[in-house]
Parts: structure tokens; sequence; C-alpha cells
């Protein structure tokens, strides 16, 4: 009893004494508005108690007195705020939102050094991708960057599982060289192809994106520049931008913080069955094949292919109906920690998604390393390591045919046929007689070394190295007997296709700067760098063709085998110098100029130069009133885009003579005066915080022109080398404007209402075409080609302009085409190409909101909106003027005459469908609720919380095709929707959890 | 340690900025191409065969092509294939803007091309001649052969581009009437005679007097112009010349699809294109004519076609594809006898075309039947050969399918082939907007 007696005074004494111990402090997290993600390092004051948060976000403030205490807590870049609390709390949540205007804000991108904002002379946007991950997540960074960024356009093409976009920022700038931006990872520069899937029939299908390789919950943030003005110090290939990749990094704490979440989902294709045209046919009433014009023994038949497939898997006809939800799912953990001396942040993710096809899915692995030594003031180390293990099975589309092409342009007349109805054969031969996988290893890393050897001087050196090994295959499987009617003849043997493709990445930067004070007004900042960049790709590629027995799946097991190699490699070597004026911080004048030279120059041409100057002026900062901070900045910078690797070198290829000799016939003609094309951006912006720097405003205006601009021009064929040389010829002028605004115009204790909206429009246009023969300005580059004063990226089109219907024939007559030069019109035949529109758009924009309700629900939104473009709808065209098998074909008399004649000339005149492209979509809805601590317990974790995603809900568009954001995104221009799977609906539930 | 690290890292940045000093003339800049045939590897005598054996790879894929390509645009061939890829080739529809005829490789199976590829052999056929020219027999072992196969594949390209396009050009020169490039080609055959002679190479000396006799022959009769009897009686000299039995070969291996007759993959391996109606049973008088050997297969790639109907001349992928031979001489002859002669000059020509066959004799002393015999044996002769588009052409011979008929016609048993569109009347390629659009002396295009 006695020891009973002992523990009972004891459990008393304690309870005391914690009592005693919580009434004298307070404590808590500190979060940020918008996210509700943890700030580490936020002060928190009280009483002349002063802390910083830690990892978590969670700070104590102990030695307290009395009932309530008035705590303070700021953060640079963030509004400060007080609030009151009892004394003895311990659960408190503190929410502060950063500034609408943050010059402090530290930017690490196309500077020599990491500055603060205020200094930049150009814009810079910016995305908070890890605050972005925690209540609305994406599932890759091109949806990540999607409308958050003014004049970065993400171009999807397709909506496979494990496809990627290209993206263009601020425009087209070149005739014919890519507009890929340039993508570094913690300042080394990595991968950014966008390469191609399957490729058949001359187009490509099931695009794949390098970019789209990182995990976006590795991510800290995302710093884009949009042009030659803020991308000078990139120099050669920096005309289309530039964005850099942060990955997170650890931060010092007690113990290691664990990471887990968890992700489940599912994708569909919204309403097939209304955006599916249902193509038709006359089908004999005597004999059940097609017939020419409907009459009582030829029925008009319309073919709706979803509601057969579901109704024949109903039954248990076929295995599964046309199109299925695709279930996806991602799992991820990371631990991130660290002392002052050493920090770490270790990350792993693996999604598994399937799409709607059976034969489309991704499996990805990546893991993510990031470890930093601090070297006291002298040193600090940063190390990268990033690995990604992929496998995409890619679904037949597009050029390649699969069950898009069958089901589009399907036949009702072969219903009652073992092709079902579609074109080719039925899906399970397209889903089972090939397949197309498209594997990747990727290593990346890099080191960063930050020595500061005395006060005014600090270097830098980062090396990087970036190597994708990628596997494509195609496998087209030796055909079951009951198959081979779909594909007759040697096809039916099957073959087997493999390219294995390293892509090396290797980068040093080096960056110097030393700084002064010139006066008590002015400080001086000199920087001098240089770069070295190298890409090498080895290719190897194995084919084979007939399979000699089923079952057989590699190109060994083929009776005709082939193979090729080749290797690609392109260097740049640059230096730089600049020097930065400032003065008592409101001030910034920053001039520097790049010198490149680059590998694929000509031999007659050496070494470019690019010039920058920019200024920035702090005209008021985080004053008092409506207008709280005001930056003016203006910029002017050149950068080039260098030659395609091999452009300028006239060769020969080697092929086998028919009398088996090894023979060359020539192939490139080359081109010694090849440079690379320069690009010249003015650019003058403001940004402005507002109403308690609570409302931000931001405002760009840019004119950007590429000299020199290279065009893939073709040759005659006449000349002996045929096919295409790559000449500097022109230039292309990108001018337009970009707004954004955003804030938090609603902000009470239990609900606050976060809103962006961003609108950019660019105007493009060719200014010069160089020179005619007879010495006068060159006015077009060909029919259907460039031509001055048009968009880059044009849609040409011959044009019906006047024709009338006669019953009796059933065809348009008295049918005139656009002459091109306003004429009342010339027969078809010899109509002249038109300008139909242009590809991409004018205009596009984003409005986002963010309700936050009691600190602990966050509401989100996105809908994204593009304008002022036209797509090629090749699917109607295919339909009506190929297989004749849409309306107009066989109900002439209820169109439009013009459109009927049009679709008579088998494909000469296609101004019908050419279809504006306009869009508003429902991008982004999201609900996440951040778990209370004692519900977070039940998982033993510290915090959590689960949100619930959809995206591409709905599509707002007159677009006469399935979707105005399908097309061929191999083509520099061209946007031509053909048999692409539309963008995928999907929703997403996720939980994640922090121990 | 920490020391030694920061001497360590000045010395690497040191190094560093004495590397970005090398800009210009740095090592770090040189760009390797060990996969790129360059030029000046091929410019000096030790190549010169090489640029033949080219210009001989490039004129057999070439030919193989235009084999099926103008076996398409005439009757000889029909398509069968699913996607659109030829069906501008068989409907006669192309327009000069553009299409697979004038961009797209000889060696592709589903959509190739001629205009791109005969230039791309012509060009390095005339190369070959011109660098031979200025090397010494010593230089270059068996030059004078060299230049004799150079110059018999240059009058050959000439020769098809004249036959096949309704215009055509050489070296980014003005437009040329294919009168012009006939009269090209027939100092390119002149020249490879010379040289053949001088060589003492009987092949292709006889090759070389095959393809005169063709081009004088066109010359000689222009589509609407009346005959030019001069021409006339040096095509039939050179083509009395043509010993019996004589053909020249252009060979073919399965190695690579541009080493391989294609036509063998486009009809017999994948069913893409098959032999038209015209040739399915070919009989003269009851009996089975030998020299158009199709067997029936089975469905085509289109899925429409019941029966894809396949050539036999060409059974493999090495199957060689005859570019001159004693029977197109001897009908030469006969068609030359026939205008110089009288139209029964024409007919023991024809007998003994039947004898060497097996086939009853022709009997007729009709001017205008044995003018059509003439036509009759040139398309089996020189079935799937590359001559029936230009004999369709000067002959003024009915389309087939005619003008305006929907694209294609039904199956034998009634189904239907609908794969849009009609047949047009082109006879000839036109000069493609590739060519106009970047020749200098070319008018532009639409």
């Amino acid at each position: 009893m006695r020891w009973k007696r002992f523990l009972g005074i004891a459990a008393t004494l304690a309870t005391l004494l914690v009592g005693r111990a919580a009434a004298q402090e307070v404590s808590g997290v500190v979060l940020e508005g918008r996210s509700g993600r943890p700030l580490e390092g936020a002060r928190v004051s009280a009483n002349s108690k002063d802390v910083r948060t830690d990892a978590r976000g969670r700070f104590t403030l102990s030695g307290l007195s009395g009932t309530d205490v008035s705590i303070r807590v700021s953060m640079i870049g963030f509004r400060p705020i007080t609030v009151t609390a009892p004394v003895g709390k311990t659960d408190i949540r503190i929410t502060i939102s950063e500034q609408a205007v943050n010059l402090a804000e530290i930017v690490v991108t196309g500077t020599p050094e990491a500055i603060e904002k205020r200094s930049l002379g150009n814009s810079m946007s910016t995305v908070h991708a890890a605050d972005q991950q925690a209540f609305a997540p994406a599932p890759d960074i091109s949806n990540l960057i999607n409308s958050r960024a003014p004049g970065v356009v993400v171009i999807p093409g397709t909506g496979q599982v494990g496809s990627g976009p290209q993206v263009r920022i601020r425009g087209v700038n070149s005739f014919s060289l890519n507009g890929n931006p340039l993508i570094y990872i913690d300042g080394a520069r990595v991968n950014n192809d966008v390469s191609q899937g399957i490729s058949v029939q001359g187009f490509g299908s099931g695009i794949s994106s390098r970019l789209n390789d990182i995990d976006p919950d590795q991510i800290e943030s995302i710093e884009i520049i949009k042009g030659p003005a803020a991308a000078t110090l990139y120099g050669t290939e920096a005309t289309n931008g530039v964005i850099q990749i942060i990955t997170k990094r650890g931060k010092a704490g007690q113990r290691p913080v664990i990471g887990m979440s968890i992700r489940q989902g599912t994708n569909w294709f919204m309403n097939p069955e209304g955006r599916i045209v249902k193509p038709l046919n006359g089908i004999s009433t005597t004999n059940g094949a097609a017939c020419g014009v409907p009459s009582a023994t030829c029925v008009l038949t319309a073919w709706n292919p979803v509601r057969q497939e579901d109704s024949l898997f109903n039954l248990g006809l076929v295995d599964r109906p046309l199109f299925e939800n695709g279930y996806m799912m991602g799992y991820g953990v990371t631990v991130s920690g660290g002392t002052d001396a050493v920090r770490y942040h270790l990350g792993s993710s693996f999604d598994a998604d399937n799409g709607i096809e059976p034969t489309n899915d991704l499996r990805r692995l990546s893991t993510n390393a990031n470890v930093s030594i601090a070297g006291g003031d002298k040193y600090d180390i940063n190390m990268s390591f990033g690995f990604v293990k992929s496998k995409v099975n890619q679904a037949f589309e597009a050029g390649s045919g699969g069950i898009w092409f069958s089901t589009i342009f399907g036949d009702p007349a072969l219903i009652n046929t073992p092709r079902r109805g579609f074109n080719g054969a039925p899906p399970e031969f397209q889903w089972g007689s090939r397949q197309a996988v498209l594997s990747v290893n990727r290593f990346t890393t890099s080191v960063t070394i930050n020595h500061r050897p005395t006060t005014w001087l600090s270097q830098k050196l980062t090396v990087g190295l970036d190597q994708t090994d990628q596997a494509a295959e195609q496998l087209n499987r030796f055909l079951k007997p009951e198959w081979v009617q779909f594909n007759p003849g040697i096809n039916a043997l099957g073959g087997k296709f493999k390219n294995r493709r390293t892509v090396n990445y290797t980068s040093f930067d080096y960056s110097a700067t030393a700084r002064a004070k010139l006066t008590s007004a002015i400080n001086s900042s000199t920087s001098f760098g240089a770069q070295y960049f190298k890409r090498r790709t080895d290719d190897l590629t194995a084919n084979g063709t007939q399979f000699v027995a089923p079952g057989l799946e590699t190109v060994l097991a083929t009776a005709i085998t082939t193979s090729t190699e080749d290797f690609v490699e392109n260097a740049t070597l640059g230096v730089y110098l600049q020097q930065q004026f400032g003065w008592k911080d409101k001030f910034y004048l920053t001039g520097a100029v790049r010198v490149d030279n680059n590998s694929a120059f000509g031999d007659n041409f050496d070494l470019i130069a690019y010039p920058k100057v920019s200024a920035s002026y702090i005209a008021k900062e985080n004053g008092e009133g409506f207008l709280n901070t005001v930056k003016l900045r203006a910029a002017y910078g050149q950068s080039g885009q260098q030659p395609v690797a091999f452009a300028a070198i006239r060769s020969w290829r080697a092929v086998t003579g028919g009398d088996g000799s090894a023979a060359p016939i020539p192939e490139f003609v080359g081109n010694p005066d090849l440079k690379p094309e320069r690009a010249a951006e003015i650019e003058v912006g403001a940004d402005a915080g507002l109403l308690g720097d609570r409302l931000g405003f931001g405002i760009t205006a840019f004119s950007k022109t590429t000299k020199d601009a290279i065009l893939l021009q073709s040759l005659a064929p006449s000349l002996g080398f045929a096919g295409t040389q790559f000449v500097n010829i022109g230039a292309v002028r990108n001018r337009g404007i970009e707004l954004e605004t955003y804030g938090r115009p609603l902000e009470k204790k239990d609900v606050s209402l976060d809103l962006r909206f961003s609108l950019s429009y660019i105007k493009n246009k060719v200014t010069d075409l160089g020179l005619a023969p007879d010495g006068t300005p060159k006015k077009s580059l060909g029919a259907g080609q460039a031509t001055l004063n048009d968009p880059v990226n044009a849609r040409y089109h011959r044009k019906v302009i006047a024709a009338t219907y006669d019953p009796t024939t059933r065809k348009a007559i008295n049918v005139l085409c656009d002459d091109g030069v306003g004429g009342p019109g010339v027969a078809c035949s010899s109509a002249a190409l038109v300008l139909g529109g242009q590809f991409d758009p004018t205009t596009e924009g984003a409005l986002s909101a963010t309700v936050t309700l009691w600190n602990r629900f966050r509401l989100y939104g996105l809908a994204d909106f593009k304008a002022g473009n036209v797509h090629t709808d090749n699917n109607r065209r295919a339909l009506c003027q190929v297989f004749f098998r849409c309306d107009e074909n066989f109900n002439p008399d209820k169109y439009d005459p013009k459109v009927i004649a049009e679709i008579a000339t088998a494909g000469t005149v296609t101004s019908f469908v050419t279809s504006k492209a306009d869009f508003i979509k429902l991008r982004e809805l999201s609900v996440a609720y951040q778990l209370p601590r004692g519900i977070a317990k039940w998982f033993r974790a510290a915090d959590g919380n689960v949100s619930f995603s959809a995206r591409n809900l709905h599509t707002w568009t007159g677009y006469s095709g399935l979707d105005p954001e399908s097309y061929f995104v191999t083509q520099q221009f061209v946007r031509l929707e053909q048999d692409q799977t539309p963008q995928l609906a999907s929703f997403n539930v996720s939980l994640n959890l922090t121990f | 340690m920490r020391t030694s690290f920061m001497r360590l890292l000045n010395r690497g940045a040191a190094a560093t900025g004495l590397v970005a000093g090398l800009v210009g003339c740095g090592q770090l800049l040189d760009q390797a191409a060990p996969s790129r045939v360059l030029e000046e590897t091929l410019q000096g005598p030790a190549a010169a065969k090489l640029i033949v054996d080219g210009a001989r790879a490039s004129f057999g894929c070439v030919l193989q092509a235009y084999v099926t390509g103008m076996g398409l645009f005439t009757d000889e061939l029909e398509d069968t294939q699913l996607g659109a890829a030829g069906w501008d080739w068989d409907r006669r529809s192309m327009l000069k803007v553009g299409g697979n005829f004038a961009t797209a490789g000889c060696d592709q199976a589903q959509q190739f091309g001629i205009y791109t590829a005969l230039q791309t052999a012509r060009y390095t056929a005339d190369l070959a001649v011109k660098n031979l020219a200025t090397f010494t027999d010593a230089e270059v072992p068996g030059r004078v052969a060299l230049l004799a196969t150079a110059s018999l594949f240059s009058g050959y390209s000439h020769l098809l581009m004249g036959e096949g396009f309704c215009s055509g050009t050489v070296d980014g020169g003005p437009e040329l009437t294919p009168a012009q490039v006939f009269a090209l080609a027939e100092t390119k055959f002149t020249d490879a005679i010379a040289s053949a002679t001088t060589a003492n190479n009987t092949s292709l000396l006889n090759a070389a007097r095959v393809g005169r006799a063709r081009t004088r022959l066109n010359l000689a009769k222009l589509p609407g112009a009346a005959i030019v009897t001069g021409k006339l009686t040096e095509a039939r000299a050179d083509a009395a010349l043509v010993p019996s039995g004589f053909v020249y070969n252009v060979p073919y291996n399965s190695a690579s699809t541009y080493s391989r007759n294609m036509f063998y993959t486009r009809n017999t391996e994948t069913r893409l294109y098959g032999v038209a109606p015209r040739y399915w049973a070919m009989t003269f008088n009851g009996t089975a004519d030998t020299r158009v050997r199709v067997t029936q297969g089975s469905i085509g790639a289109d899925n429409l076609t019941k029966n894809v109907y396949l050539a036999q001349k060409y059974n493999s992928q090495g199957a060689p594809i005859a570019l001159g031979k004693y029977q197109e001489a001897q009908l030469i002859v006969a068609e030359a006898d026939y205008h110089l002669v009288g139209p029964s000059a024409a007919v023991p020509i024809i007998n003994a075309l039947h004898t060497a066959v097996g086939l009853p004799a022709f009997a007729s002393t009709d001017a205008t039947e044995i003018l059509n015999q003439i036509i009759e044996e040139r398309s089996r002769e020189m079935f799937l050969e590359g001559h029936r588009a230009y004999d369709t052409k000067r002959f003024n011979l009915p389309l087939n399918p005619a003008a305006g008929t929907g694209f294609m016609p039904p199956n034998p048993d009634g189904s239907l082939r609908n794969k849009g569109g009609q047949y047009g009347d082109l006879r000839c390629l036109p000069l493609p907007d590739v060519e106009r659009d970047n020749n200098p002396n070319l008018t532009r295009g639409r």
C-alpha cells in the first residue's frame, strides 16, 4: 500500500509541476496563409522573449507571466501579425501572409549569385511549388507551372498518362529551331527534350517530355525567366527562356522530419458519346453492304462505337468497354533534417497511373537526395542527386492509328463484320497486336560550392551531370490466326523496333562577384563568369521484322534485322562580365556582356557577343496608405539559339547498293556561314503592393525580335543535295503584355480569400525575310510558308468564297476560291493559300481562388483560358474528305454550299476544318483539410492533411474537334488534331502526414 | 583541412577562368562527327568509284519506286492500303504543291516518292562523270568503264524525268520541257556509248543503246506532235544493234530498304498495292501470256480489297528490274518500222516475240490494229518496268479507270471499296512546288 501512496503523491506533484510549467509558456505553430504550410525561421516574440520557429514551424515561448500574452510574428517577405493568446495554451495556430510584393525574396536565376528581387530589372515568375502541392497537388511539373506564370504556355497535345507537353515562353522565336526553354535543376543544366514516342506515317504520337521526369513533390520552387532581357547570362540557347527548378533542402532541426504521402485516384474520358462524331454510311437494305445516296433501299445509318462496346461488354462478348476509368496511385516518403553544419533532404516516390486504354500506363520511381554542408562563414557546399526510373506504355494514337483512328473513322457498313464497324480492326486487335514502351533511367547530380574568401568577394562553382538512358520499343506481335485478316501479309509476322538513347548533359558554371561600397550611398557589384556546357546523344537502334513463330518478342527472333548507331554532340563555351551599381537600396543599374562560341556554328563564323542592361527603381517600399510598395523596372538584353548540331557540315549518307556495294549518296548540304539566331528583347514593367501589401499587381510589356532567324529551308531537289538546309534568314518579332494581380482581399479570423489573375497577350509576326534575287525585300518563302507581316506560326489554307447548291446533282456548283489578292475569286484548282489564323494563342490567362476556412479547410479552383488561335481539325477533314462518312456527305442540302464545295475537293481546299480553338477550362478544383493534431495522432503523426482534387472537369469552347488541347506537338507550329487522346478528367485523394 | 580546401577551390577558380579565356580556340568545342560522311573525304580519285557506286545505288532505289508509283498512276497497279499515303498516286490527283511523290524517300514502303530521289540519282551520276573527267586512268582503275556506268545512269535519270514529269529541271536551272530533258538524256547516252565502246564493255554499251533508242523514240514522237522521221530512224538504228537475249538488270538485295526491290514489299509482303484488274488474267487468243504472271492473294491491307493480285515478276526483295532489254529494242524497231516502212512491217517482230513465249501468232493488216498490238505488246513485255505511263501519254491511251470515276472501283463481287475522291486526268506528274519554290530560275508555285 505504501508504494501506492507514494505513486499517488508523485503523480499529483507531477501534475502540478506540469501544469505550472504550462501556465508559464505558450507554444504553437506558424503557418503560411495560403497553403497552410509550416514556416521555418519565423520570428515569434512576446514579453521581450524572442524565438524562431523550427522546421515544423513550431515555437515555444517560456517564462511568461500573466493570463494573456500578446505574440508578434514576423518574417522577411511576410506581413507581420500580432495575436493574443492565453498563457499556457500549447496549440496556437498563427497564420501569416506573404507581402504582395516581396522585394526581399531571394532569386538565383539569370544572375551570377543569389540576389534580392529588388535589384532585378527584368520580370521573373516564381512558382512556390511546395506551397501549391500542399493543398492542390499537381501530378507533374507541367501541370504545376501551367497557368501560374503569365506568358508561359504549356502545350499538352495528348491526354495519355505519362505524356509530356511542350512549353513556350513568350511566343515563337524561330522559323525552325525548337522553342523549348532551358531547364536547370539546382544550377545545373539538364535535359529539356520533348521527344515523340511511336512514329509511323511521318508524324509522331505519344509525346513524352523530360521535364515531367521530376517529381513535383520534391520541388521547393520554380523560377522562370522569360526571354533574352533576363537570360543574357545564359547566352546561346537561352532565347526561349529558362526554367530553374529548386529542389527541397533539409532544414536544421533537433531530429529528422519524416513525411509520408499517399494518393489514390482515377481518370476518365469525359462524355465520350457526346464528343466522338458518329460516322455515317448508307447501308443497303438488300445485302447490308455500303451504298451511295440514301433512298428506300439505302438507309443512312450512324454508328455509335461507345454505346456498342458498352453493350457488348455488358453482355460479356468483349473483355472491356471502349474506354474505362484509369486507376491512379502514388506513394511518397521524405526525410529531412540536419544541424547547422549539415542538412539533408531525402525523398522518394512511386507513381502508378493507368490510362483509359489498357495499353497506356505509367510506372515511375523517383528518388532525390540533397545534402548541404556549411563551412562556417567561408563556404558551403550543396549537393543534389536525383534518380528516376520510369516506364510508360504508350497507347497507339495520332499518326499511329490505334482505337482513336479506328473509332473516329469507323464505318457502319462494317458493323456485322469481324471489325464491328471499326476502321481497320476492332479494339482488341489494336490493344493486343502491338505495344509501345518508353523506359527511362535518369541520373541527375550537381554540386555547388559557394566560397566567400573575404567579405567583399564570393565565388561559386557548379558542376552538373544529367544522364538519361532511354529505351523506346515497339513490338508488333506475331498475329493470332483470327487477327491476320486485319493486317495481312508480311505484317502479320510482326516485328520489333528498339532504340536505346543516352543523352548526357555536362555543365560547369563558375562565377565570382566582388562587392564594394563606393560611397555611403553607392554600392558596386562586379561579376565574372564562365560556363561550359556539353550535350552528347548516343543512339543505338535495332530493328527486326518477321518473327518466325508466335510469342517471340526480341529482335534476335526476327528473320530480317537491321541496326544503326549514331552520336551527336554539341558544346557551348561562354564567358560574361557584369557590373551592377546600387544606390541606397532603391536604384540598381546593371550592365553585362556575354561572349559565346558553339560547336555548331559554321566554319565561317566565330564568336558572338550578347549585351545586357537593366535598371530597377524602388519608388516606395512598405509604405503606408493605399500604395505600399512600388518597383519600376526595365531591361534590355540579347541571347541566342545555336543551330542544330552538324547543320553547318556538308555530308553524305552511306547506303547499300543493289549490287551489295557500300555507296555514298548526298545527304546534307550544310552551311559554313551558319550562325546563331540573335534575339534582342526590351521589357519594361512595374510591381506594386497595395492595400497594406495585401494586393499585388505586376505588369510587363516586352518586345522581342529574333534576327538571323534560322530557317530549315527546303532545297530544290534538282540541286542534288535534296531535303533541307539551315540558313539564317529574316526576323521574327514578338510583342506582348503580361498582367498579374494577386492578393488576399478577404482576411478574417476564420475565413480568408486569395485570388490570382493573370493575363498575357502576344502578337507574333514575321518582320523580315531577307532579299529576293532582284534585291527587293522578299515577301514570302513560298506558298503556305512564312510570309511577311503574318504570324510565323500561321495556318494557311485554300478557301471557297462562293458556291451554290444544285439539288439535282446534290453538289456545289459555281464554285470560286479565294485568289489571295481580294479579287472576285478563281477556280479552286488555281486557288491561293490564304491566311486562316495562327496556331498558338495570342491571349492566355488564368483565374484562381483559394478560400481558407478556420485555418484548416482550403478550397481551391483554377480556370485557365487561351484565345486567338486556330487548329486544324483533321478528324473532320479525314471523315468528310477522305472517308466520306460525315453528315455533309449524305445530307449536303443542310449545309453551307461553300463547305460542300470544299469537301468535294478531296483535300485540296480545307478552310472548313480551320477551327477557332479558344477555350476556357476548369483546370483544377480541390479541397484540402489540415488535420487537427488529435486526428494526426491517430496515425502517430505530428501533422497531416488530406486533399481531394479534380482536374479538367469542363471545357467551354467552340472548337469543332475533340479537345482544343489535342494535336501533334512534334511539329514546330502546326496544331493539327487527328486521333489524339483528349485531356482526361481526373480525381485524386491525397493524404500527407508529417512525423 | 579547410585551408587546403580553400587553396584547391581558388586554384579551381583560376583554372576555370583560364579555360574561359580559350573561347574561340579551345578544344572544348571540337565536334566529332564519326557518323557523318564528310564531303571532303569523297573528293579525291580514290573516291571516284564510290561516287559511281552511289549513282548506281540511288538509281536502283528510285527505279523500284518509279515502277511502283507509275504503275499506280497507270492501269498496272491499284491501291490496297488502309491509309491515304498512296491514294494520290492511284487516283492521279497529286497537286504540284507537293505530296509524297515529290519529297518522300524511294525506300519507303507506304509513302514513297520519286522526284527528289530521281534528282539525287541524276546529280550523283553527273557528279561522278564530272569527277572522273578530272582524273587520269592511272589515278582511277577502270576509269572509262566507270564513266560509261555513270553516264548510263545519268541518261536513264534524265529519261525517267522526261517521261514521268510534265516538265523538268536540272541543277537549279530553268524549267525544261520533256523534249529538252530527252535531249539531255540523249547526250548522256551518247557519252555512255562512247565510253562503253572504249572500255569494250558490251553490257553497258547495249544498255546505253536501248536507253538512247528509247529516248530517240520519245523525241521522234512527242505527244500530240508529228513524227520526226530522222529521230525515228536513229532510234531504230540504236535498237537494231541490241543483240537477242540481251537484258540489263538493275540488281537488288535484301540488305536494307535502300538496296531492296521494295515493289515486292509493297505488293507481296505488305499488300499495300496490288496488280490492277487489266493484268489479272492476260491471254492472247485464249493462250495465257506468261509475260504477265500474277497470282491471287488474300485480302488487302485496306481490309476492303477482297483479293490483292501479286506480280510474280518480282518475287523477292532481291528481284532485279530490267532497265533495258532485247524485247524493248525489238518493239522500238517494230514501232519505227511501222512508221518508216509500213504497219505490216511490225507484225513479224511481234510474232517473233510471241513465239519466244509460246503465244499464237498475231495477224492483221489494219494499221490501227497493228499499232494497238504494238502498244499491247509493250504493256506486256515491259509490264511493271516503268514504261506504261509514258505510253499512256504519248499514245493518248484512255485513262483506266476513267477520270471522274469514284475512287475506287468495287470488288468483283460488287462490294464497295470507297476511299474518297475521284480519279483525276493527269498523264504526267507536275513539277512539284518544292522545286518551284526553291529554284531561283523557276516560276513560284501557286
